[in-house]
């Protein structure tokens, strides 16, 4: 099945890929306009709280991404078909810069709202932990020679890092920390203005769209690599 | 139009959050496009050559 599948998705991909693109440019473009443009500044905050607006969706997509990574991984524990390591993998550095945007903006962010840059609270500090654990997933394929021992390593350590999940986002919940605690939750009404609420969302879904850009980008890269070792060997 | 430039004063804090956001964006789709292209060039010269020796 697996070895099928590469040529019938390359193709599709092929197909879709130009849709997202646009669609990513499109949605971004309508985001910043809300974000930065059509939308009040806090009463408290002021205008700094626009920053909100890159920081959460760029928070919330890299906890996304490192679910799809260690579901990618454990469904390669159970069915151990490579195309999950192909999933993993090109999740894996989309997901690191997503965390390393959300590390900065928010220490941004820090600033005129704590008076600093960086403090070892669990929220930042969980947050930080995940930027590790994707940089050590990748490293692992990078460092070791042995692919089938490589796929072994970065799928437990995938797995492994999971536990991480459920700490970043109870932290402000479980521990006294600078971080605000969340201002969507599922359980009850959000405690943002619809104002507010509209270019937070916006720009989630633009996120969103670019982050299935850029993994499909990555996904025909893996592919194309698998087809490349093909015809070497 | 100075209003959203300085943003009462948390200007540079708003810009540098959206600037380091998109540069680092554009530089991740940049650097994924270009691997692509590259790995996608590789792939075609090998089935040419594979073609040419069958």
């Amino acid at each position: 099945m697996f070895y099928k599948l590469p040529n019938t998705l390359i193709d599709t991909l092929r197909n879709w890929l130009p849709v997202f693109y646009s669609t990513t440019l499109v949605t971004f473009s309508i985001g910043l306009y809300y974000a930065i443009y059509n939308s009040p500044p806090d009463y408290i905050q002021g205008d700094s709280m626009r920053i909100m607006y890159v920081h959460v969706p760029a928070a919330w997509l890299s906890l996304g991404s490192y679910s799809i990574l260690a579901i990618s991984c454990i469904a390669w524990f159970v069915f151990r078909n490579p195309i999950f390591n192909l999933f993993a993998k090109s999740i894996a550095p989309i997901g690191a810069v997503f965390t390393i945007i959300a590390l900065v903006t928010g220490s941004i962010w820090g600033k005129p709202t704590w008076g600093t840059w960086w403090a070892w609270d669990a929220r930042l500090t969980s947050m930080l932990i995940l930027f590790f654990l994707y940089i050590a997933y990748m490293m692992t394929w990078q460092v070791i020679v042995n692919k089938e021992l490589a796929a072994k390593i970065s799928a437990a350590l995938g797995t492994i890092g999971f536990i991480n999940i459920p700490i970043i986002k109870f932290s402000v919940d479980w521990w006294n920390t600078l971080h605000q605690p969340a201002t969507i939750s599922k359980l009850s009404a959000p405690s943002i203005h619809i104002s507010m609420l509209t270019p937070l969302m916006l720009m989630t879904i633009a996120y969103l769209f670019l982050l299935i850009t850029l993994f499909l980008i990555r996904y025909k890269t893996e592919l194309v690599e698998v087809k490349i070792s093909r015809i070497k060997h | 139009m100075n209003e959203i430039i300085y943003m009462n004063g948390y200007g540079s804090y708003v810009w540098s959050a959206y600037g380091f956001t998109i540069f680092s964006l554009i530089l991740l789709f940049y650097f994924y496009y270009q691997t692509l292209v590259k790995k996608e060039r590789k792939l075609k010269d090998l089935q040419d050559k594979h073609e040419q020796k069958s």
